[in-house]
């Protein structure tokens, strides 16, 4: 917000036309609604978010059964008109399934790119504003953790936890996923912290942590959001590669990756148990990720005026 | 990694594939070896140790004992031992041994069964199939480290003995045994003791007291007194408390199978852990096969023994056993050829109705149940109310109609029906009204929900399934929410030796056709018992059921230790197994038994089956060796084998498929005493 004035004042007589200057925040948001795969790929994932999180709670209140409510007797049924994407083994309505699949999908991904987000933002600008010794140490640590195999990281992590449930999901993901983005916000604070303002806020006797909060992380925002975007979608595989190994969500609970997984095992039998759970993984993706490249597209300023 | 999959369904479509088979049906390998699934890894090779089928067939291929079974019928046939003889009434058994060696060429001599078996009893071993020698005589005072009272003339009376110790401690049973001019005594250990500080203690104050007048010798039992015992090298004596009907089905177990004490001998000299006696490269065994490479997780290759006695009989000289944990990997692996019998790895039941139409598709009863046990040690699940309602809310029959689909036969019982002629408890199988009237009387309901439980399998599809349909099935029935968790099959095992679970299942093999194969694992002092349920009143009933001669009555007292077992719901069965298994039309010799018992050396490559001139299937029984009486012509008592009987439901022996085949695995838990199948 450092960027760019706020309307300025119109100007007098001659009737002419009125100037204003634009932030850019204004900036990317046009740039962004230029971009067609872009706003394509959110309305695709507003209609996801929208669908996975109220289709399970429609279907419960219309139909009266669950994405774990289990009809033995009627197991395995190919799409019919009762079961759009047919049944599971269980006897489970498989679209049902994939919806609330998705919310957990989402969700994981959203709140461990949120606290791998955090973290790492915190991390790298303390690394960043204190410099030194201090900042040497901090990136060390990251280099000696980026090191270790990131998967090893995470199943240790959750063992740690000694549940697999939601939230050592998320937290066992985001843990180890923050070290992208420490040293991405490290740069910016660097170059950031030598530049006037903060000279000026310290000057004026404002405190460490204050000029790191107030001043100097609203400026890194763009790239952190950037990637954070792209974090969302390789959260949610990475949750689909652990509960292929059985340590994601448990059971009952579905999620896209465990559906992925059960399907897989049976598709030369039941192939609608694999098809519709991997097509909606795809297109969940392709979404978050086109949305994700615009988003980094619009707040590059190299890309200025290109878009 | 997609290209790959299509390479591979490519594959498929190219083969010139008999239509009447699953995938192709010829072998991959020379005529002269099998690949045999063997689903998880072995958790020991030592016979004393081992318990879980996979183990169970590498020790059976390896080693032989005494007797060995007929692999279709399963009866006992001389292995061995070429004969025995009986005396006193089916007491004391002397097996004459053939000459043999052990695959280095060192003779096996009854030396080397009395080893394995004083080992077996032996409480540092720490057997789980220790009380499967409790028949020996002084077999369970020597495992369970009894009050020994050694010096007493013979008119030293029981009531002198329980005075003489009644002072210094609670007494659990005395065992006299005049002819030792010894008394047993078991001791109750009182709380937070064990049983043997709690022994050493007693020995300490009872020291230098006289008996009667007279003084005497107080220790702790060890195994040198156990009855069994070789007479020379070439006959061993095996006496027993009371006669035991299926004695002989125990000598072809496994777990008394000799050892080599001459190898245990060399590695104490040289320093090395006597554990690692069972590597490839320490290794001696007496068996058809020796084992020739074991690589941890992956695969374990066995050759043919040529020292083993009856070698010119083994057509098979190279036995490969992947182990392969995913059923779907089974199935595929089998119809690409790289099996040529699915082994212990069970069918995925998704698959089962498909593959049901395939003459290499065969069916067979299977003597094992498939239960859960429940660790009775903590809350809620010390409720004995709690363990009802549970157990009553479960759906068996579409438990097994729906989701494991292989005809199995729903049960509540322990004991499959029709065991050795036991009729079964036949106890309801699903009440869900009576189980939430039980969960209410325990105190829990909608107010006060149920803490959170957890049910545990080892990691495969099946048991996955198994779990998700109950999972939900006690959420409709009883509204509580039940968490489901899967572990690696050794982890597994270790967890429930430890108690460390809650609800865990196992699948039970019986070890012989006998009930008390399936309750003794509910004995207090069985190291199957992984319950936490101790009761010496079932204890009582099964050693009263067990010393009854008449037949009938023993089991009409073993069907009331079940009833008075099941009472308190220590296990929640599920159902009674049934083996559904693939075998390439090529693979002759592989019979299909009640038990997970696969024996190699009776198989072969048919390879006259491509020029399409198989040969004739055999009988139906396999050559086995016949008993060869001691000195030729005296005719001792000759025990009759007992009959095997396959559980409930149906039919004969000849149940099993044209020329049989050997067992499944991995679905279950341990065998033999039930290996637990993974």
């Amino acid at each position: 917000m450092t960027a760019g004035e706020q309307d300025g004042p119109p100007v007098a007589g001659q009737g002419a036309e009125l100037v204003r200057g634009v932030s850019l925040w204004q900036d990317a948001w046009a740039r962004l609604k230029r971009n067609r795969m872009a706003m394509i790929g959110a309305a695709n994932t507003l209609l996801l978010v929208f669908l996975c999180f109220l289709g399970p709670i429609a279907v419960r209140a219309v139909w009266g059964y669950g994405y774990e409510t289990q009809d033995l007797a009627y197991g395995a049924r190919p799409p019919n008109a009762e079961h759009w994407f047919g049944t599971d083994f269980f006897g489970r309505d498989l679209l049902t399934r994939v919806l609330y699949g998705g919310q957990i999908s989402l969700t994981v991904g959203l709140l461990a790119a949120t606290v791998a987000a955090t973290v790492g933002t915190l991390y790298g600008a303390v690394s960043g504003y204190l410099g030194g010794r201090v900042d040497n140490l901090m990136m060390r640590i990251v280099d000696v953790i980026y090191a270790l195999p990131y998967m090893f990281l995470v199943i240790i992590l959750i063992a740690i936890f000694q549940a697999t449930n939601l939230v050592s999901l998320f937290v066992g993901l985001g843990m180890v996923g923050w070290l992208m983005t420490a040293r991405i916000v490290r740069g910016q604070i660097l170059s950031l912290k030598e530049r006037e303002f903060v000279q000026a806020a310290r000057s004026m006797g404002v405190s460490g942590p204050t000029t790191i909060v107030r001043h100097l992380i609203p400026n890194t925002l763009g790239p952190i959001i950037v990637y954070f975007t792209l974090t969302v979608p390789s959260m949610i595989l990475q949750e689909a590669f652990l509960s292929f190994l059985g340590l994601g969500v448990q059971a009952p609970r579905p999620s896209l990756g465990a559906l992925i997984n059960d399907g897989a095992q049976h598709m030369t039998v039941f192939w609608w148990e694999l098809v519709f759970p991997a097509t909606a993984m795809a297109v969940l993706l392709f979404s978050l990720n086109f949305v994700g490249d615009g988003v980094r597209d619009a707040l590059d300023p190299q890309m200025r005026g290109r878009g | 990694m997609l290209l790959a999959c299509v390479e591979v369904f490519f594959g498929f479509a190219c083969e010139r594939a008999d239509p009447r088979f699953y995938g192709t049906t010829r072998p991959k390998h020379g005529a002269d070896e099998v690949w045999y699934c063997l689903v998880s890894e072995p958790e020991w090779l030592d016979p004393s140790k081992a318990s879980d089928s996979a183990s169970g067939t590498v020790i059976t291929n390896v080693f032989e004992g005494l007797l060995q079974a007929n692999p279709k019928t399963l009866e006992p046939v001389p292995g061995v031992a070429h004969g025995w003889e009986v005396f006193d009434g089916g007491r004391r058994y002397r097996f004459h041994l053939r000459d043999s060696q052990w695959s280095d060429g060192v003779p096996v001599t009854a030396h080397d069964f009395e080893f394995a078996w004083k080992r077996l009893l032996n409480p540092k071993t720490a057997s789980r199939y220790a009380t499967f020698l409790y028949p020996v005589r002084y077999g369970e005072e020597a495992h369970r480290r009894a009050l020994r009272i050694s010096g007493l003339t013979a008119q030293v009376t029981e009531a002198q003995v329980r005075a003489f110790v009644g002072g210094q401690s609670d007494i659990e049973k005395v065992v006299m045994a005049p002819e030792q001019r010894s008394a047993f005594v078991h001791l109750q250990a009182p709380e937070g003791q064990t049983g043997v500080e709690h022994t050493r203690g007693v020995i300490t104050r009872l020291k230098g007291r006289a008996l009667a007048g007279r003084p005497v010798r107080v220790s702790m039992t060890d195994v040198s007194v156990v009855g069994v015992k070789a007479l020379s090298d070439h006959i061993l004596e095996v006496t027993l408390t009371d006669p035991l009907p299926y004695f002989l089905s125990i000598v072809s177990f496994y777990s008394t199978m000799p050892l080599p004490r001459h190898l245990f001998k060399r590695l104490e000299a040289e320093g090395i852990p006597q554990p690692l006696w069972t590597r490839p490269e320490h290794i001696v065994s007496n068996g058809p096969y020796r084992l020739s490479e074991w690589a941890f997780r992956q695969y374990i290759v066995l050759e043919k023994n040529p020292r083993y006695w009856d070698a010119e009989h083994v057509r098979i000289r190279k036995v490969r056993l992947p182990m392969v944990e995913s059923y779907n990997t089974v199935l595929n692996l089998y119809k690409a050829g790289e099996l040529d019998h699915i082994g212990e790895a069970a069918l995925p039941s998704e698959f089962m109705d498909h593959l049901e139409g395939f003459q290499d598709f065969r069916r067979a009863n299977y003597l094992a149940t498939y239960f859960l046990w429940v660790n009775t040690g903590a809350p809620p699940l010390d409720n004995p109310l709690v363990r009802e309602a549970l157990s009553l809310s479960i759906d068996r029959e579409s438990l097994v109609k729906y989701v494991a689909r292989g005809g199995q036969i729903p049960t509540r019982d322990m004991v499959p029906g029709g065991v050795g002629g036991y009729r079964s408890l036949g106890r309801k199988l699903f009440d869900p009204e009576a189980a939430r009237a039980a969960l209410t009387k325990a105190g829990y309901g909608p107010g006060n929900p149920l803490p959170p439980i957890t049910y545990r399998y080892n990691t495969a599809e099946a048991h996955k399934q198994i779990a998700e349909a109950v999972q939900q099935m006690w959420k409709e029935h009883l509204g509580i929410e039940v968490g489901i968790e899967n572990q690696e099959w050794k982890v597994y095992l270790k967890q429930l030796e430890a108690h460390e679970f809650q609800l865990a299942r196992l699948g039970w093999i019986g070890d012989y056709a006998d009930a008390n194969t399936f309750l003794e694992i509910l004995r207090s002092t069985s190291g199957n018992n992984h319950s936490n349920w101790r009761s010496p009143t079932f204890d009582g009933m099964l050693d009263r059921a067990n010393g009854t001669l008449d037949r009938a009555h023993r089991l009409e007292l073993l069907r009331e230790a079940e009833a008075f077992a099941m009472q308190h719901n220590p296990v929640i069965p599920m159902y009674v197994y049934t083996r559904s298994e693939l075998i390439k039309p090529y693979l002759r010799g592989a019979y299909l038994n009640y038990q997970t018992r696969t024996y190699f050396k009776y198989m072969w490559i048919d390879e006259r089956y491509y020029d399409g001139t198989p040969e004739p299937l055999p009988d139906g029984l396999p050559r086995v060796p016949k008993p060869i009486l001691p000195g030729g012509s005296g005719s001792p008592e000759l025990p009759r084998a007992p009959k095997p009987i396959l559980p409930a439901g149906s039919g004969s022996p000849s149940a099993s498929g044209p020329d049989g085949g050997a067992t499944r695995g991995p679905d279950a838990g341990r065998s033999s005493l039930g290996e637990s199948r993974p």
